[in-house]
């Protein structure tokens, strides 16, 4: 009989010790918070997932606000008895960042913490790589700027001081530097050669390579240049060409200027006159025409490339062909044929030359008349119903000669 | 009584459709309309709710445009296409024309037989081919012809009052409504007041015994018993007219239109304009003309008298301004908005019923009668004959007008052009087309690229646009220089519009687009020319448009196509009944009212055949004059006119006919000679205005000036030719010109040129263009800036030159400031620079500020447009400094250097010069740019000159210029430090390819001249090719 009352007292006093364990426990857990970060890894590789687990009682579930270099976001935890794990989503733990973790219950912040996502190295590496300017000048301390970025496959950049190797070629010289990144990237000026030309470039790091990137070398701005002229002959026929040449026009390194530069010849003749022609170069060398003047004259040619360098001067003289020149009145003086106009060996002059007759009466001039010639000749008729008076004088001239002819009686008829 | 079916309306039906419904495939699509209302209609096909429109202008809403018949196309595009729905749609509208023209006629005349002639009539009636055919005004016809259908009802529901009638009348005004709006606002005026009044005669005659016995006091009775149901079916139309395109008027007061006037040949004075007074008068009225006393005799008759009063207005309006009183009637508003035509259009419509009276009357009434027992049966039958000859010529003639005078370019393939937009992200910029006439529409259809030009004028809402008085851009040559000038603004600064391609069409632009810093870029199959502009941006992902509200969206979707099924149900019942007899049907009030055809007026006889003797001897003058003006050889000023004539529309044949005839001097050699002048007046110029006059005339021998002006893309040119003319047996020659004799010394010619080409995306993909492929743009040196105040206009010049090793195209922006470095006018240089420059070539520009032309409403439009003028940018504050942006990018054309100076005269007013073209190409328009510089050598003015003839190979052009006067010229801010090359510091950039500049020698090589406020000059070419081989 004792033994049983016993036995009801014993399991009394341990339903009692139970209910006053289980209350002194919870008014525990009230006061003191038992919350606590488990995850202790402080560096996680990119491309592997992360998960953030904290041990503890949740009375309303948390969310891990984080801030990450791919963006801010809000995780919401999956609850396994008293401990809560935040699954980062995949494209942000493919990232590599800094990543600050806030843990918040009812907008208060718990708990905050950071890590880091280092890149992977174990993937495949990629290079990104970029060279600009694609062209440039030759010398002077011109450059051509090579810029690479090496990455893991998740498109991380690696960490500093990766080292990567550069390499280019210009003419027989192939050259390799290594360069260490830094702030993500390696990168080299190539400065430009002296002469002008193309430059690849290449680089590698680890297994990965880039393809062949190319930077065109330009030559530089000429520098003074000579000139030098050709003429089927010496004569002002006003129809023959004299053609213009430079000489091959170099920069200061001796390379050849760029194909198509602008070369300028300022012609001034004896009336102090400038005329001018073009040339563009082609293999450095450019070429202007000129027309032969219809009279003699004398003409000083120099040449420009614009702002930047000239050449000597020369001097082109141009001899009066001299013509002998033809002329006859009709019967009643109203018909006048010009030619055939004669030039310096004594052949016809070409078609086309300008031939000039200047009508006066009383000394005044009345018309100025201009036939072109043909076959070496030129007529001019003066119509009864335009030229009424009774009597004209008259001035021929052509190529560079005036024939002054006196008065003459115009028959009405 | 048991009704027959009408053998004449099924005739006119028949007749109708295989006559315009085989007609229409050959016409409608050169017609002017039928294009824009197919695009219209792809727009509904595309987007039935979302009233912008991004394909034309800058976005336009298509509210502006009652929707109904464009809904119709889009929805039955789906069936079978765009093409497929127009057509339908067009003949749909022939139906409806024939069988309201029918039921039209039976309400005015109340004979079924008549009606039927009239039917028939209306068909070829000459109005109706030109309106479809001609014009392809398809809303407007459909519009019409469903008034037509509404009128018996609306007579019906006044006179007997039934609800019945009032619904059937008023769906059929709705359908009216949302197919054109101008119809039934007008309408209301020219037809159903008209009607109301006839309306109120019957119900006044049924109280009286005759006709004789109507007064105004029955009549006012009359009225006054139907004037509730006037007032509540007026009341109810108009509120349809608001309601049913209630968008469209809500659009129309936010967005009003502020287009200036378009001239319009129906607004022209048709005595003057004889092709108008054709197209909007002869044409329109054709044979009605011949019975015009008939017509208003008949609605002068008691009961039509409102119709009578009616057609006498739209008589006198439609005849635009031939007389003064259209524009006094209708305001000077409405009468520049609105297209007269329509007035015409509808008179010749409202006299349908009556010229049917007249038909049937000579056919087999009472007319027949009476010319067979006054003059004789064959006299009957020649006179008929006579009639329906004519009738059925006018016809023909109208509808084959567009196939001997061809009103629109030939028709364009669009494929290639459509897959040039579609490759390589071309569609990504806007284009516009030169040339292609109302076809432009086609085009916009088939691609997604927008245009900055576009063919629904009201809609524009870009001032440069609405400021101008031009039609489309796309046509502008014919708007005159007005055009020409409106088209430059676009050219010049091209960036602002996101415009980067041209498709050319005509050569006549050729010029404008290469001076204002465009290049060719591509010829294609169908023969259209592509021209390019660098350094455009492309379109933004996202485009600005005007919301409306949702409610305007779904009633502007809806309730169009919701009328014609309410129509469609409240009217079927009786077209079924009417057209399958299966009940008989009440025979309507207005049957009652037909008059009986007995006895026609011997007098009506007479007075139509003095009337007809009239018209033919107006006929017969006006031919003669017609003769007389255009008789090319009877006096010496025709003989030159006409050979300008014939030259500026290259009928050289014609043109060599007119010059004396000489063995020696065959057609061959003066086309040879032809052939070979080439330059901007031979190749581009039209003839604007030719004035002659004599001088030393005698019996048969003249000396003509003749002083021409010619319309060019870049200037107006005028020039005075004299030429001698001789008369022989009876006609009147031209004496031959000399032509120029000078020989190039070489046979042929071997030359080394530089040429370029750049590839572009070098790996075929749709990907942005790779990094690698993307060339450095060309550096720059702006050597020399000045901004300058000269002839009252702010203006900067300087010089530039592209220092790089590639050839460059330039692109110049400068912008002004006033003292608070406030923004006043920016603007890119246009014709004073060369654009293409090739490495280390150096060109002078100049900068003037434009402003949208004519911006405000009371700036004086001049009355004779030169394209080389334009509206000064007016100034709040003084400009002070300026700033240069310029860009560089690698050119490949249009770099032709090879024209030397090869001669120069120099006096202290003029200067005088030979331009000898060394190279191997022809130089069609050769530019003279003169700088000018002080004595300090520094340059204080850029002066252009477009040299009038080409420069062939191997030969000589002269010119002459006459130097300004530039004492009073200022210079304000001659500093090249606010100057960027591509974004980057000017000076930065060029110190690093030039160390020092040798300014030095290059003020070597400046002319000194003996000149008013300047001291040298210099002289630049710029060599436009025309067909670069």
């Amino acid at each position: 009989m004792m033994k049983r009352k016993l036995h009801i007292i014993i399991i009394l006093v341990s339903i009692a010790l139970v209910l006053l364990s289980v209350t002194l426990l919870d008014k525990k857990s009230i006061t003191k918070n038992t919350l606590s970060y488990i995850t202790t890894q402080e560096n996680f590789v990119a491309g592997k997932p992360i998960a953030i687990e904290f041990k503890g009682s949740f009375e309303n579930k948390p969310q891990l606000y984080i801030i990450h270099s791919f963006g801010r976001t809000l995780l919401d935890g999956i609850l396994k008895k008293d401990i809560i794990q935040f699954n980062l989503p995949k494209n942000y733990y493919n990232k590599t960042s800094l990543v600050s973790w806030f843990l918040i219950e009812n907008n208060d912040e718990k708990a905050k913490g950071n890590f880091q996502i280092i890149p992977n190295d174990e993937t495949k590496t990629n290079l990104e790589s970029y060279l600009g300017p694609p062209s440039t000048l030759v010398g002077d301390g011109h450059f051509t700027m090579f810029v690479t970025i090496p990455t893991d496959n998740f498109d991380n950049p690696k960490f500093t001081n990766t080292e990567v190797a550069i390499k280019h070629q210009f003419l027989n010289t192939i050259a390799t530097d290594n360069e260490k990144t830094k702030d993500f990237i390696a990168w080299k000026n190539i400065y430009a050669p002296t002469k002008s030309g193309g430059v690849l470039i290449s680089a590698s790091c680890n297994e990965a390579i880039t393809k062949e990137f190319d930077a065109v070398i330009y030559p530089s701005i000429a520098t003074d240049f000579t000139i030098a002229y050709k003429r089927n002959h010496e004569f002002a026929d006003g129809n023959q060409i004299t053609r213009l040449t430079t000489s091959i026009l170099k920069d200061k390194f001796g390379n050849t200027v760029s194909d198509g530069t602008m070369v300028t010849f300022i012609i001034k003749n004896k009336e102090n006159v400038l005329l001018k022609t073009f040339g563009t170069t082609i293999e450095g060398i450019a070429t202007g025409q000129i027309l032969h003047p219809e009279k003699e004259n004398s003409y000083i040619v120099k040449a420009y490339v614009n702002g930047i360098s000239k050449s000597n001067s020369i001097q082109i003289n141009y001899k009066s062909i001299n013509p002998t020149i033809a002329y006859s009145f009709s019967k009643d003086n109203r018909t006048i044929s010009v030619g055939p106009i004669k030039s310096f060996m004594n052949q016809i002059v070409p078609d086309g030359i300008k031939v000039t007759l200047r009508i006066y009466h009383n000394d005044t001039l009345v018309e100025t008349i201009i036939e072109d010639s043909n076959r070496g000749k030129a007529t001019f008729y003066l119509s009864p119903e335009f030229y009424k008076e009774k009597k004209y004088s008259f001035e021929i001239e052509t190529l560079g000669k005036t024939i002054k002819k006196a008065e003459k009686n115009v028959s009405n008829k | 009584m048991k009704e027959t079916s009408n053998k004449y309306l099924i005739v006119a039906l028949l007749f109708g459709l295989t006559f315009h419904g085989s007609a229409i495939f050959f016409t409608i699509e050169n017609t002017y309309d039928a294009l824009i209302h197919m695009f219209f209609g792809n727009h509904y096909a595309n987007s039935w709710f979302e009233p912008w429109n991004y394909s034309w202008y800058t976005g336009f809403t298509v509210m502006g445009y009652p929707p109904l018949v464009h809904q119709a196309i889009g929805i039955l595009s789906y069936i079978g296409g765009l093409k497929f729905g127009m057509f339908t749609v067009a003949i749909i509208g022939i139906i409806l024309f024939v069988t309201g023209s029918f039921r039209y006629a039976v309400l005015i005349t109340g004979n079924r037989t008549v009606a039927g002639y009239a039917s028939i009539v209306a068909i070829i009636s000459s109005s109706f081919v030109e309106t479809l055919h001609i014009f392809g005004q398809l809303p407007s016809i459909i519009g019409v012809s469903v008034l037509m259908h509404a009128m018996p009802e609306i007579y019906l529901y006044i006179k007997t009052g039934k609800w019945k009638y009032f619904f059937t009348s008023l769906s059929l005004i709705a359908v009216t409504v949302c197919s054109h709006h101008v119809t039934p606002l007008f309408g209301m005026v020219f037809f159903i007041s008209p009607l109301i009044g006839m309306v109120i005669m019957d119900v006044s005659r049924e109280r009286v015994n005759s006709n004789k016995e109507i007064t105004f006091i029955i009549f006012f009775k009359s009225f006054l018993s139907l004037f509730k149901r006037i007032v509540l079916f007026c009341g109810s139309a108009v509120f349809l007219i608001v309601f049913c395109i209630l968008p469209y008027w809500i659009n129309s007061k936010a967005n009003p239109i502020t287009q200036v006037p378009i001239p319009h040949g129906s607004r022209d004075n048709f005595l003057e304009v004889t092709s108008s007074g054709l197209m909007f008068f002869l044409i329109p009225w054709g044979i009605l003309l011949f019975i015009l006393p008939y017509i208003f005799y008949r609605y002068y008759s008691k009961r039509y008298i409102f119709f009578g009063l009616s057609i006498t207005l739209l008589t006198i309006l439609g005849t635009g301004g031939t007389t003064p009183i259209p524009l006094k009637l209708l305001g000077e508003t409405a009468f520049n908005i609105l297209t007269l035509d329509r007035f015409t259009l509808w008179a010749s419509i409202m006299s349908l019923p009556i010229f049917g009276e007249f038909v049937y009357r000579l056919v087999e009434g009472d007319l027949k009668t009476a010319i067979q027992t006054k003059f004789g049966t064959v006299y009957h039958r020649v006179l008929g004959g006579l009639f329906a000859g004519c009738f059925l010529l006018f016809a023909v003639f109208t509808i084959t007008l567009g196939y001997f005078r061809p009103l629109q370019p030939a028709k364009i393939n669009f494929l290639p052009i459509v897959n040039f937009l579609n490759q390589d992200q071309h569609d990504q910029w806007r284009f516009l087309p030169l040339g292609f006439g109302d076809q432009m529409a086609f085009l916009s259809t088939q691609t997604k690229a927008m245009t900055v030009d576009g063919n629904y004028h009201s809609a524009r809402r870009l001032p440069e646009l609405t400021t101008r008085a031009v039609e489309r851009l796309e046509n502008s040559k014919f708007r005159g220089i007005e055009g020409i000038g409106s088209l430059q603004q676009f050219l010049t600064v091209p960036e602002k519009y996101n415009l980067k391609y041209v498709f050319s069409n005509d050569k006549f632009y050729d010029p404008i687009l290469y001076f204002c810093g465009w290049h060719r870029l591509t010829q294609l199959e169908n023969g259209i020319m592509v021209w390019e502009k660098l350094n455009v941006q492309p379109l933004s992902k996202i485009l600005p448009k005007d919301e409306v509200s949702i409610v305007l969206k779904l009633m502007w979707g809806i309730i169009p196509l919701l009328t014609v099924l309410i129509a469609f149900i409240l009217n079927i019942q009786m077209i079924w009944f009417q057209a399958l007899k299966i009940k008989v049907l009440d025979k309507p009030a207005f049957l009652n009212h037909g008059v009986a055809y007995t006895g026609f007026k011997s007098w009506m006889i007479k007075l139509l055949h003095i009337w007809t003797v009239f018209v033919l001897i107006i006929f017969g003058i006006g031919i003669y004059f017609i003769y007389i003006k255009n008789a090319t050889q009877i006096s010496p000023e025709n003989v030159v006119k006409s050979y300008y004539d014939a030259l500026d529309f290259k009928y050289y044949e014609k043109a060599y006919s007119y010059v004396i005839p000489d063995k020696e001097y065959p057609l061959s050699q003066f086309m040879l000679e032809i052939s070979v002048s080439d330059g901007i007046l031979n190749s581009y110029g039209k003839l604007d205005a030719i004035e002659t006059t004599i001088t030393n005339n005698s019996k048969n021998k003249a000396r003509i000036i003749a002083k021409t002006k010619w319309i060019t893309p870049l200037e107006i040119i005028e020039k005075t030719y004299t030429h001698e003319v001789e008369k022989i047996k009876g006609k009147w020659y031209i004496v031959p010109e000399k032509k120029d004799t000078d020989l190039p010394p070489d046979e042929f010619i071997a030359t080394n040129i530089n040429s370029y080409y750049k590839q572009g995306r070098r790996k075929i993909s749709t990907q942005q263009t790779y990094h690698d492929d993307i060339l450095r743009q060309p550096d720059l040196e702006i050597t020399k800036a000045n901004l300058i105040y000269f002839d009252k206009k702010y203006m900067i010049i300087g010089e530039v030159q592209n220092i790089d090793n590639v050839p460059a195209d330039v692109v110049l922006k400068a912008t002004l400031y006033d003292e608070k470095d406030k923004t006043l006018a920016t603007h890119n240089a246009k014709y004073v620079i060369k654009h293409k420059l090739m490495p280390k070539e150096t060109t002078s520009f100049k900068v003037n500020f434009e402003d949208i032309a004519w911006l405000k409403p009371d700036d004086v439009k001049p009355t004779n447009f030169n394209p080389d003028e334009f509206t000064d940018k007016y100034f709040e504050n003084k400009p002070v400094t300026f700033d240069i942006q310029s860009a560089g990018n690698v050119a490949i054309s249009d770099l032709y250097t090879s024209v030397a100076l090869a001669d120069l005269v120099i006096s202290d007013t003029e200067l005088k010069g030979t331009l000898f073209n060394y190279g191997i190409q022809e130089v069609t328009v050769p530019e003279v740019l003169i700088s000018y510089y002080n004595a300090k050598k520094e340059l204080i003015f850029v002066d252009h000159k477009f040299i009038k003839e080409g420069v062939r190979i191997q030969r000589k052009q002269y010119f002459k210029y006459f130097f300004l006067d530039l004492t009073t010229l200022k210079s304000i801010k001659y500093s090249t430090e606010n100057c960027f090359v591509n974004g980057i510091s000017n000076e930065a950039i060029a110190r690093d390819v030039i160390k020092t500049r040798k300014t030095n020698e290059e003020e070597e090589q400046l002319q000194k001249v003996n000149g008013k406020g300047f001291s040298y000059i210099k002289i630049e070419m710029n060599n436009y090719i025309g067909n670069p081989k």
